[in-house]
C-alpha cells in the first residue's frame, strides 16, 4: 500500500527541497513555516503568534502554506526558514494526507528539532476522520514531537497556549536561547510502544 | 414542503395523544402525522427531554406491539429522561422483551437504553427481582453483550448461584472468551471465588464497550440543562465536598437524596431499601449514614454495609476509613471501573465546558482518596496513560501532576513511553512556571517511588498470591529490576534540568527546584533505606557553583556533602546483591567536581588546576589566558565569589577596625582564625552548606599560618557487589 502511494507521487527535485541552513540568519528575526490543508486555522494561529511574540524583542514572521514544495518565485526573497509546524487536524482526513506528502519535501535538518506535528480538534472522538495513533506513528517515523491543541474550537486561551508553546521551540531554534533544537531532542530516550497496542476495552 | 413541515412540530401533548391514540395508524410511509409526531417527541426529549409519566406512557406505547419496528426504535431513542426514569418502565421493557415480539434489533434497544439510564431508575428492587429472567437472554448473540452489561450494575452477592456460572462458563466455551463474558465472570469470582474456578487474568482490564457515546452524552446534557440554576450556582461555588453526615441535618428515617448529586457525578450514598427502622433492626449491617462521630465507627466497623455505588466512598471520609481498614476486592475493583468510565466519558470522548467544574471536582476528590489511602487507582492510571496521550498540557494541569505523583512502580521503559515522553514535550515548550510544576511532580513521583511503592514492590513479589496487606487494589505485578528503574528515572530527570538549566539560563526558580530534587536524590539511602547513590551531574554543580544567587551556592554544597555521607553509610552496611550509582567512574566524576569547588573556593586557584584542561565546563587553559583577566584564580574565593560578595562586604565592615580600606586580606596572610570566623558569619546568615563543606572536604593545618590544606576526597573503593 505504502509502495503504491509513493510511485503515484510525482518526484520531488533537489531544489525545491527546503533546507534549513542556506540563508543567512538575521538577527533577533525568527520566521516559521506553517503548513496544513485549508480550514485548519493557519491564520488565527499566526495571528497569536505574533500577538504573544510583540513583547519579547523577537521579531517574528509567520508564513503559512497549504502544500510544499514552495513557489519558486520568492525563493530569493523569502528569509531563512527556522522553524516549520504542520498542522493536522483530526476531524479532516485531507489535513493529514496533505502533510504526509509535504514532509517528504522538506530536509532532514529540520527533524532534528527544527520542526513538529501540531494536532488539533483532539477532543471528542466522534468526530475523528484521523486516527491518533496514526499522527503518533508518523511523528514516530521522523522522530519528531507533535503537540496537541486547540486552535478553532475551544476558548481563546488555548489558542494562545499553543502559540506560547510553539514560541518557546522557535526561539531555541532561531538560536536565542543557549541550548541548540539537537541538544532539546536529546533529551528523548528511545519509546518502544508503536508496534504493541494494548488492548483497551472500553466502556 | 419539508420546510414547512419543519416549522409548525406539534407539541409534546398532541405528539403523545397520537401514539396512545389506539385507532392511529400505523403505517410508516406516506403518513404526515405520524412522522410530525414522531418529530415533536424528538425535539422535545432532546430539548428538554421527558418526565418520568411521560416515559411511562410512551413505554406503555412501545410495548403495546402496535407500531413497526423502525418507529418503535426511534420511540426508544427518545427515551431521554429529564430527572428520572420510573421503575414500573424498565420492568415494562424487560417484560416485553420476553414475549419475543419485537425484533432483535429493538430488544437491543431497550437494553442499551437500560444500560444507559441504570443510574437513573429510581428505584432497583423489582429490577433485582427480575434478575433470572433478565440472565435468560445471554442465551441470544445478539443480546448476549448488553445483557451482560446491565447484569454486571445489577449484581449483588446474593445473585451469584452455581447455576448460574455454570451457563456462563458453557457458553464461554461455546462462543470464546468474549469481554462481556469475562467481565461478568470476573465479578462473579470476586463475589463468591469459591464458585467460580476458571482462572481468569487479574489486570485491570475495562470490559465493556462503549457503542453509544452520542446518545450517552446527550443524556447527560439534558440532565445538566434540568437542574434549576440557583442549585447549578450554588453547587459550583461550593469547593469542597461534604461529608454527607445525615444523621446531624436530617431525618435518617428519610431517605437521602442530596439535590447537588443529581449534578455531581459522585453518586450519592444510596442503599437499596428504606431507611426504616423497622427493616434495619432485620439485618445487623449499619449504614454509614446513621454514624455521627468517629467513635460510632470504631464501634460498628465490622458491621458497616456499604452503599449500592461503591464509588460513593470518595464522598465520605468514614467510607473511606471503613474501605481501607476491610480491603475487599469487588469494592476495589467497582471503585476502580466506576472512576475510569466517568473519567474517560468527560475527559476523552465528550469534553465540554460545562463539564470542566464538574470533572475538576471530581478529580479533587479523588486526590483526596489517594492521599488518604497513600495509593493510586490502578484503573485511574490506565486512565491517565490513554489522557497523556492527547493531553494539550493546560486543561486540569495542577490535579494531572498530582495523579501522576502516584503512579506505581513500573518499568522505566513504560513510565517513560505514557509518563516521561509527554511530561518532557510539555517540560520544553513551556515558561518556567511551568517548567518549575514539572519539576515538583517529578520529585514528588520519586519521593513516592522511595517511600511507599518501594516497600509495597518488594512486599508483593515475596507475597505469591495477589492479595496484598499494603494496598487496597491489588495488581499482579511482573518483575522486574526495580531499582535500576528508579535509577534511570534519577538520571532521566538529571538530563531534563541539564538541558532546562541552559534554556532558561539559570532561571533562580527551576534551580531551586532541581536543587530540591538533588537533595532528595542525596537522602535516599540514609533515610529511605534504598541502595542507590546519584550526584548530580557535573554540568549541574557547576552551573550552581558559579550562580550569583548565594543560596544556591551553599546548597550544592551541603548536596555534596551529603552525597559523601551517603556513600560512606552505603560503603558501612554489609555488600548487598544490588547497588546502583556506585561505580569508579562515577565516584571520579564526583572527585573532580570536589576539587574543583575548594579549589576555586579554599586554594584561590579557579581555571587553573595542574592538568592541560581546566574540568570546569573543560574550558581549555589557553582560553583561560586568553581571556586576559588577571588573577583570575581569586575570582571565585570564599571573600571575592560574586554571590558571597554581598555577605564578605558585609562581615569585613564589622571585623576590620574602621578606617582601613574594606577588602579582604591577599589569601597570604589569611590567618584561619579570619577565615573561621567568616564562615560563622555565613553560617548565621543561613548558608551552612558552605561551612559544612569545608568542614568535611579540607583538612585545615593547626598552626595560625596558611598552609596548602589538603581536600580529602571520597575513596572509590569498590565493593564486592557493584556493578562497573
Amino acid at each position: 500500500m505504502a509502495a503504491e502511494e509513493e510511485s503515484k507521487m510525482s518526484e520531488v527535485l533537489p531544489r525545491e527541497i527546503l533546507k534549513p541552513f542556506n540563508k543567512m540568519p538575521v538577527r533577533n528575526a525568527a520566521t516559521v513555516l506553517l503548513v496544513g490543508s485549508y480550514g485548519t486555522g493557519k491564520k488565527q494561529l499566526a495571528k497569536s503568534m505574533v500577538d504573544v511574540c510583540t513583547d519579547t524583542g523577537l521579531k517574528l514572521q509567520v508564513r503559512t502554506t497549504t502544500s510544499l514544495p514552495l513557489p519558486e518565485e520568492n525563493t530569493d526573497t523569502r528569509p531563512r526558514i527556522d522553524y516549520i509546524a504542520f498542522i493536522i487536524d483530526l476531524t479532516n482526513r485531507l489535513s493529514f494526507s496533505t502533510v504526509q506528502s509535504a514532509v517528504q519535501c522538506v530536509d532532514v535538518e529540520y527533524f532534528l528539532g527544527k520542526a513538529c506535528f501540531v494536532v488539533t480538534n483532539v477532543k471528542g472522538t466522534s468526530d475523528h476522520c484521523v486516527e491518533m495513533e496514526e499522527v503518533s506513528r508518523l511523528a514516530d517515523m521522523y522522530n519528531t514531537m507533535y503537540i496537541c491543541g486547540g486552535i478553532k474550537e475551544g476558548d481563546p486561551d488555548e489558542r494562545t497556549t499553543l502559540a506560547n508553546r510553539l514560541l518557546q521551540l522557535v526561539e531555541v531554534s532561531a538560536g536565542r536561547k543557549k541550548v541548540s533544537p539537537l541538544l532539546v531532542d536529546l533529551t528523548c530516550r528511545q519509546l518502544s510502544f508503536q508496534e504493541e497496542q494494548t488492548e483497551f476495552y472500553t466502556v | 414542503m419539508a420546510e414547512e413541515v419543519r416549522k409548525q412540530l406539534p407539541s409534546l401533548k398532541d405528539s403523545l395523544s397520537y401514539f396512545t391514540d389506539e385507532s392511529a395508524s400505523t403505517k410508516v410511509r406516506g403518513n404526515i402525522k405520524l412522522q410530525l409526531a414522531l418529530e415533536g417527541i424528538e425535539q422535545h426529549a432532546q430539548n428538554k427531554g421527558l418526565s418520568p409519566d411521560n416515559i411511562l406512557s410512551l413505554t406503555l406505547v412501545i410495548t403495546r406491539g402496535q407500531f413497526g419496528d423502525s418507529t418503535n426504535s426511534r420511540l426508544v431513542k427518545c427515551l431521554i429522561p429529564a430527572t428520572t426514569v420510573p421503575e414500573e418502565a424498565a420492568v415494562r421493557a424487560i417484560s416485553w422483551i420476553c414475549t419475543n415480539k419485537p425484533s432483535k434489533s429493538v430488544q437491543a434497544f431497550l437494553l442499551r437504553w437500560l444500560v444507559l439510564v441504570y443510574d437513573l431508575i429510581d428505584g432497583k428492587d423489582k429490577l433485582h427481582a427480575l434478575y433470572g429472567v433478565l440472565f435468560f437472554f445471554i442465551q441470544s448473540d445478539v443480546l448476549c453483550p448488553h445483557v451482560c452489561h446491565l447484569l454486571y450494575l445489577l449484581t449483588r452477592k446474593q445473585d451469584v448461584r452455581l447455576f448460574r456460572v455454570r451457563p456462563l462458563l458453557d457458553l464461554q466455551t461455546r462462543v470464546g472468551a468474549q469481554p462481556h463474558l469475562t467481565g461478568l465472570l470476573s465479578l462473579y469470582k470476586l463475589y463468591r471465588p469459591d464458585l467460580v474456578n476458571v482462572p481468569l487474568n487479574k489486570t485491570p482490564r475495562v470490559f465493556f464497550k462503549q457503542t453509544d457515546k452520542a446518545w450517552a452524552a446527550l443524556i447527560r446534557q439534558v440532565q445538566l440543562r434540568n437542574c434549576p440554576r440557583e442549585e447549578r450556582d450554588q453547587w459550583l461555588k461550593t469547593t469542597q465536598i461534604p461529608i454527607t453526615n445525615i444523621f446531624n441535618d436530617l431525618d435518617p428515617t428519610k431517605e437521602p437524596l442530596p439535590k447537588k448529586a443529581k449534578l455531581d457525578c459522585i453518586p450519592a450514598i444510596g442503599y437499596p431499601g428504606s431507611l426504616d427502622q423497622s427493616s434495619a433492626a432485620q439485618s445487623d449491617k449499619v449504614p454509614v449514614q446513621l454514624i455521627g462521630s468517629f467513635e460510632e465507627l470504631l464501634q460498628n466497623l465490622d458491621n458497616l454495609e456499604l452503599p449500592s455505588q461503591a464509588a460513593a466512598v470518595l464522598r465520605s471520609q468514614y467510607l473511606q476509613h471503613f474501605v481501607s481498614c476491610h480491603p475487599q476486592q469487588h469494592v476495589a475493583h467497582r471503585i476502580g471501573y466506576w472512576l475510569y468510565r466517568t473519567l474517560r466519558q468527560d475527559l476523552v470522548d465528550c469534553p465540554s465546558a460545562s463539564t470542566k467544574p464538574r470533572v475538576e471536582k471530581l478529580l479533587k476528590a479523588l486526590i483526596n482518596f489517594t492521599d488518604f489511602l497513600q495509593e493510586g487507582v490502578p484503573l485511574c492510571e490506565m486512565f491517565l496513560w490513554e489522557y497523556l496521550f492527547t493531553w494539550n498540557g493546560l486543561d486540569h494541569r495542577p490535579q494531572i501532576l498530582q495523579l501522576i505523583t502516584r503512579s506505581r512502580l513500573h518499568p522505566f521503559q513504560r513510565l517513560n513511553d505514557y509518563v516521561l515522553e509527554p511530561l518532557r514535550r510539555l517540560f520544553f515548550t513551556s515558561k518556567v512556571h511551568c517548567k518549575c510544576q514539572i519539576l515538583a511532580c517529578l520529585t514528588e513521583l520519586l519521593r513516592n517511588c522511595v517511600s511507599v511503592e518501594w516497600a509495597r514492590y518488594k512486599e508483593t513479589q515475596s507475597n505469591e498470591e495477589g492479595t496484598s496487606s499494603l494496598s487496597l487494589f491489588p495488581v499482579d505485578s511482573e518483575m522486574f529490576p526495580a531499582l535500576q528503574s528508579i535509577q534511570e528515572l534519577v538520571l532521566y530527570v538529571d538530563r531534563l534540568c541539564v538541558v532546562g538549566l541552559q534554556q532558561e539560563d539559570g532561571h533562580a526558580m527551576l534551580m531551586h527546584y532541581t536543587l530540591g530534587f538533588f537533595e532528595l536524590v542525596t537522602q535516599l539511602q540514609r533515610r529511605f533505606d534504598l541502595p542507590l547513590v546519584h550526584a548530580p551531574s557535573a554540568p549541574i554543580v557547576y552551573m550552581a557553583m558559579f550562580d550569583t544567587n548565594a543560596l544556591t551556592v551553599a546548597r550544592i554544597c551541603a548536596i555534596m556533602c551529603g552525597f559523601r555521607q551517603e556513600v560512606t553509610s552505603l560503603k558501612q552496611k554489609p555488600p548487598q546483591e544490588e547497588s546502583c550509582g556506585f561505580t569508579s567512574s562515577s565516584i571520579r566524576n564526583f572527585n573532580n567536581c570536589i576539587l574543583d569547588i575548594c579549589d576555586a573556593l579554599w586554594r584561590c586557584k579557579a581555571f587553573s588546576s595542574g592538568k592541560n584542561e581546566a574540568s570546569i565546563f573543560k574550558v581549555p587553559r589557553a582560553l583561560v589566558k586568553q581571556t586576559g583577566i588577571d588573577s583570575i584564580g581569586d575570582s571565585f574565593s570564599l571573600y571575592n565569589h560574586i554571590a558571597l560578595q554581598g555577605f564578605a562586604h558585609t562581615f569585613l565592615q564589622k571585623s576590620l577596625p574602621s578606617g582601613t580600606p574594606i577588602t579582604p586580606r591577599p589569601r597570604s596572610r589569611q590567618s584561619t582564625l579570619d577565615r573561621s570566623s567568616y564562615l560563622d558569619f555565613l553560617t548565621s546568615q543561613g548558608l551552612e552548606g558552605i561551612q559544612g563543606f569545608i568542614s568535611s572536604f579540607i583538612k585545615v593545618g593547626k598552626s595560625s599560618t596558611p598552609c596548602s590544606s589538603a581536600p580529602s576526597t571520597a575513596s572509590s573503593t569498590t565493593t564486592t557487589g557493584s556493578r562497573t
